[in-house]
């Protein structure tokens, strides 16, 4: 998978550029869409509403939480990007199951969103589960999106 | 780049009932406290019940840095879901109070109502043997079996003009030298009743058989027939002991009264070397070793006398045999030569089934069974005495550094 990661033009671009971690991804990890409307791990997010899978059990799984102040909560539980990692890696459940489930608020940046899976890749993580929320109206989400106008 | 696929969900085993003695080392995963910094405390108590856990065999013991919970808040409770999302099954908390430090152990499945409570008074004992007992009572819990927590392991120490015996805590905890003297001390056994060290000393030039009491102090000779007087090995009730005497010419096995050394039984008499008498758990046979078809092989004979037969035909060089206390089986592990190492291997002598329990990792020699069963001492040649699994799996962890021999694991604790 190619990208174009800009002209060279010498501009300082202090954003993480995701295009490796995207290559990377793409190759190593699963990845699914769930919708999950009965999700609770107590934090307060919107989810992008997009049909997908729903799954059967959803209570109980290890969520992975960000909201749009790109706080991040692993079972609910506030954790810092610096100690993801570790709380991962040294996750039994991460170690015995492989999978997490990631749950983004809409309006976050598409980066914030891959760097929780890039950690979570390097720690070991094989499937991410993204959840979302049901949407049935994807029509009017596409012809919103086309004339530029999101909600 | 996200695509949306058919997800087989997985359902977790949360709420199953987990038969620890049926999986493999490892497999139960226990939450256990954490250590605090600056608490002196709580340091000892979250390193002396990890050690604990980790070597007992059927727990795999979580690593706190994954954990989730809000400790300080929980306090003595548990927030389900928290322990569920590290992958924990079994979670053990604690108070520490002036008087009393509190157990409590919780099977997540079962939410926050704890399936064990202990408390132990602070008086008269130390927090190490306050954990111990709590490590015992966790592993009686979910084994049935009691724990080796609070045992002592015996060996010799090997010095550069002389060796002693040396006690410890089965933790390498505490060690101690047993014999107080400046000449070569070897080969100790621990009585049944764990009150007593027999072992063998040259402090009056011929190897004698001396017993002391186990915590030091002056022994008493109680065999010094001119010759070998070594191998001490107790039978199960402590009232007899069998041992190597070479009075009669080639050294050969023998019983003799635990009390005043005379001798009961000769029980070989044979022109080849036999020795390293073991007793079984039952008191019905004894496990030697005897070069009488060649090579060092291990034999088995009734403790009443009769014919011996050989038990090992793996290799060249077997010796040290030592009987497994599992009761109804009738297992032995001893020293084998492996191409040009020494290693442990345990036989089962009614299956016929062979375990390694080292390989690749130096020379390991004179193995010892935990009072349960489950564990095995043993040294390893120039760096010290290690405890290993009794079922192979795992790697051995060293607990005593120094060049060691003659290892012997005590009895169980008594609560």
């Amino acid at each position: 998978m190619a990208m174009s990661s800009g002209g060279g033009d010498g501009d300082l671009n202090a954003e993480i550029n995701v295009t490796p971690l995207v290559d990377v991804m793409l190759v190593l990890l699963i990845i699914f869409m769930i919708t999950a409307p009965m999700m609770n791990t107590g934090v307060d997010l919107d989810l992008p509403q997009v049909s997908a899978k729903n799954i059967e059990d959803p209570e109980g799984k290890l969520v992975l939480s960000i909201d749009k102040g790109n706080r991040i909560f692993l079972g609910g539980t506030q954790v810092t990007w610096q100690d993801l990692k570790v709380k991962l890696e040294a996750n039994e459940r991460v170690k015995k199951e492989s999978e997490l489930y990631i749950e983004a608020d809409t309006a976050l940046p598409y980066g914030v969103v891959i760097t929780a899976m890039a950690v979570a890749k390097n720690a070991g993580v094989a499937k991410v589960m993204m959840l979302t929320e049901a949407e049935d109206n994807l029509g009017a989400k596409l012809t919103e999106l086309d004339q530029n106008k999101p909600k | 780049m996200l695509v949306a696929g058919h997800a087989a969900p997985t359902h977790a085993d949360d709420g199953v009932v987990i038969d620890v003695n049926a999986q493999k080392k490892g497999s139960y995963p226990l939450a256990l406290p954490a250590a605090p910094e600056g608490d002196q405390v709580a340091r000892e108590i979250a390193q002396v019940s990890q050690f604990d856990m980790t070597v007992a065999g059927p727990f795999k013991v979580l690593d706190p840095a994954s954990f989730l919970a809000d400790l300080k808040k929980e306090g003595l409770e548990i927030e389900p879901q928290k322990w569920k999302d590290v992958g924990a099954l079994g979670v053990v908390k604690y108070r520490v109070t002036a008087t009393h430090i509190e157990f409590r152990l919780y099977e997540v499945s079962k939410g926050n109502t704890a399936v064990l409570t202990k408390m132990y008074p602070r008086s008269g004992t130390t927090t190490r043997a306050i954990v111990h007992r709590w490590a015992n009572e966790v592993f009686k819990y979910y084994t049935g079996e009691p724990g080796f927590f609070g045992s002592k392991i015996t060996f010799t120490a090997k010095g550069k003009k002389s060796s002693a015996i040396y006690a410890m805590d089965f933790d390498g905890n505490g060690a101690y030298a047993v014999s107080n003297n400046s000449s070569t001390n070897i080969l100790p056994a621990f009585s049944p009743s764990g009150g007593q060290i027999a072992y063998t000393s040259f402090m009056r030039n011929n190897p004698d058989l001396y017993i002391g009491p186990a915590g030091g102090g002056r022994p008493k000779k109680i065999s010094g027939h001119p010759g070998m007087n070594t191998g001490a090995a107790w039978s199960p009730d402590g009232t007899k002991i069998a041992l190597t005497l070479s009075k009669d010419g080639s050294p050969d096995i023998y019983i003799i009264n635990a009390g005043d050394g005379s001798v009961i039984k000769r029980l070989t008499n044979d022109k080849a070397i036999d020795t390293s008498p073991a007793w079984s758990p039952d008191g019905g046979s004894i496990a030697f070793v005897s070069d009488r078809n060649g090579g060092p092989q291990i034999f088995v004979t009734s403790a009443g006398g009769g014919a011996a037969r050989q038990v090992s035909f793996n290799g060249t060089y077997n010796t040290t045999p030592t009987w497994s206390p599992k009761p109804g089986k009738k297992i032995l592990a001893y020293t084998t030569r492996d191409g040009g190492h020494y290693d442990i291997v345990t036989l089962d002598l009614d299956t016929k089934a062979m375990t390694r329990i080292t390989q690749n990792e130096g020379n390991n020699e004179e193995p010892a069974f935990s009072p349960n069963g489950r564990a095995i001492a043993f040294a390893r040649a120039g760096q010290g005495v290690f405890i290993a699994n009794a079922d192979g799996t795992g790697k051995a962890v060293k607990v005593w550094s120094g060049s060691a021999t003659g290892v012997d694991w005590g009895p169980a604790p008594k609560d």
